[in-house]
């Protein structure tokens, strides 16, 4: 049971890898695999099915869709990468913080924690672009603020169990200082589960900015693959690739950080290993 | 007795504070907002008469936490304000589009829930190529976007195929009555449904394997092969009874994605519940429709969690020792 379990989990992750390169490879090397400046209209006749010109072919303001889904993924990956970062440096200290003093401040954060995760997470990022605006910034920081709970979930529960092992005790006996044990000692062990749910983050990041840009609430000066879907809505019976590209190039990109994250998340798990 | 009161007690409280908070939290939005919160709440209209009724109602020349009381008291008596471009009260516009999407709800997560167990068993119980299938399809399953799916959809069955309606909730020609309204509306479901389904079908799926191979490892599930129950009774009495714990748990705690899946879903199908009005609501820049709509939403998403929590307090003793 373990044995086949285990190469699929490596074809996986093997699939994931190589499928997450090629995107970002894709994604800086923009101006060289593309021959259209990205985000101009009327590069070639609008509507026009994928031709040997328009590999994916045309919008409707005649912009061509294989330049803009190229510089699209620099933005997915950008915004994923960033909001996910942000939501895990925050998550690390509200969740290190709380797991290691207890007492009345974990009960204060757990409380914020707890509430912030019962919001729905998308409607409040919604609500706050609409609010504070749509630019990239204010897109990654809601994001960010919306996902930092699950972090400090995770890290706190780590902080607890790491923190009554014996060479915590060793650590306080030659007279480190809390700063050091928390970062020093504890860390750096607690940190282990969150790589693969920080990985699965930038999937659901990168998820939320393109159901953001499929509502209109996303920055409308940069090609984002949800803006190209809420075009693509209007046009769906007579342009078919302006849907199919775009959502395709979303699913294959968290697809890959799915299958990487869980690939790592079975290989942590001892449970899936000493079977 | 006691224990399971003061538990229950306890958890309400926690929720009904939270629902404060939320409260607290919009009202902080909208007063954080740049700009005036007089266009907040009032929308873009420049008509005189109605700002000043607005200020008013608002008492938005009063000290903060005059204000706040005010605004908080409004909410509780369902009070939203007035949808700007609808020119209605947001509560009455809300009230009128709820049904419409807990049809789509109720019908996707069931969908979800049946399929998903299923599923998820047969995959805990066969193992094999049919395990390593499912599992493939399940991780798939979660990263689809859920618009995307909802447009592919459209794509093959209501455009090429001609099959299923391109949206709505029924045919706005025909004046269908009784059985003839069922079937319409019904068919006007279906994809709108799937394509909610679709995610959680796959979360399910794979919570409910997990599940299952974590109880068949159980003890009691060797003594349940031992007396001689057949293979069939012990994983549906004996393991599948405890099994699905985690999904239960997970049906309630996953209102807020679904809500979320409704709007986008919606969007894409011209669903006329909630989540569409949502997105008229961001396109119009109808603050108080959109204000409304998120209080309300989120009002319903803390309402169902905290059902679950108490609820699996209920049933599960170990809980309440906390």
């Amino acid at each position: 049971m373990v044995a086949w379990a285990h190469v699929l989990s490596m074809k996986r992750a093997l699939f994931g890898f190589i499928l997450l390169a090629a995107i970002l490879s894709a994604a800086s090397a923009a101006p060289l695999i593309t021959w259209f400046p990205p985000q101009k209209t009327l590069v070639g006749e609008p509507f026009q099915p994928p031709n040997s010109r328009h590999p994916f072919g045309t919008d409707d303001t005649g912009k061509d869709i294989y330049t803009n889904l190229i510089y699209g993924a620099r933005i997915s990956l950008l915004v994923g990468f960033t909001a996910a970062t942000i939501a895990a440096t925050i998550g690390i200290l509200v969740g290190a913080l709380s797991g290691y003093y207890g007492g009345k401040l974990d009960g204060l954060l757990m409380r914020v924690t707890e509430m912030f995760l019962i919001l729905p997470a998308f409607l409040l990022a919604l609500l706050i672009t609409a609010i504070f605006g749509q630019d990239i910034r204010n897109i990654i920081l809601a994001i960010a603020v919306v996902s930092w709970p699950g972090a400090a979930r995770l890290i706190r529960a780590e902080f607890l169990s790491i923190k009554q092992r014996p060479f915590i005790e060793a650590a306080k006996a030659l007279g480190a200082n809390d700063i050091q044990i928390i970062f020093g000692e504890i860390l750096p062990n607690a940190i282990r589960p969150l790589i693969p749910y920080f990985i699965l983050q930038v999937g659901t990041a990168i998820l939320i900015e393109a159901g953001l840009g499929f509502l209109g609430a996303s920055d409308p000066n940069l090609p984002s693959w949800g803006s190209m879907l809420n075009n693509a809505q209007r046009f769906l019976r007579t342009a078919w690739w302006m849907a199919l590209f775009p959502g395709l190039a979303l699913t294959l990109t968290v697809l890959s950080l799915n299958f990487i994250g869980e690939s790592i998340s079975d290989y942590l798990n001892p449970r899936l290993r000493a079977r | 007795m006691s224990l399971l009161r003061t538990f229950i007690l306890n958890r309400l409280s926690q929720y009904v504070i939270l629902i404060f908070v939320v409260m607290i939290v919009n009202f902080t939005l909208i007063h954080a907002a740049p700009g005036d919160p007089t266009h907040i709440l009032a929308g873009e209209i420049v008509d005189e008469e109605f700002i000043r009724t607005i200020r008013a109602k608002f008492k938005l020349d009063r000290p903060l936490y005059e204000q706040l009381i005010t605004y908080i008291l409004n909410v509780i008596q369902g009070d939203l304000g007035y949808s700007y471009h609808k020119r209605i009260p947001v509560a009455t516009l809300i009230l009128e589009r709820i049904p419409a999407t807990l049809l789509l709800v109720i019908t996707a997560i069931s969908l979800a829930v049946i399929i998903g167990i299923v599923l998820g068993v047969m995959s805990a119980v066969r193992r094999g190529a049919f395990d390593a299938l499912v599992s493939l399809a399940s991780v798939i399953g979660v990263s689809l976007p859920i618009f995307w799916i909802g447009m592919l959809l459209l794509l093959i069955f209501a455009v090429h195929l001609d099959l299923l309606p391109i949206g709505g909730m029924r045919d706005v020609r025909a004046d269908y009555e009784g059985l003839a309204y069922i079937w319409d509306v019904g068919r006007h479901l279906v994809l709108p449904a799937l394509t909610l389904a679709i995610f959680h079908l796959a979360f399910i799926t794979k919570l409910t394997r997990s599940s299952m191979l974590g109880t068949l490892t159980e003890d009691y599930i060797t003594t349940a092969r031992s007396k001689g129950l057949s293979e069939r009774i012990v994983i549906i009495r004996h393991a599948l009874r405890n099994a699905l714990f985690p999904v239960i748990t997970y049906t309630g705690l996953t209102t807020g994605t679904l809500l979320t899946g409704a709007i986008l879903t919606e969007t894409v199908f011209s669903w006329p519940g909630m989540g569409s009005l949502l997105y008229d609501a961001l396109r119009l820049r109808d603050y108080p429709l959109l204000m409304g709509i998120f209080i309300y939403g989120t009002i319903i998403v803390v309402v169902a969690n905290a059902i679950v929590d108490i609820l699996y307090g209920i049933l599960d003793p170990r809980v309440r020792v906390r």
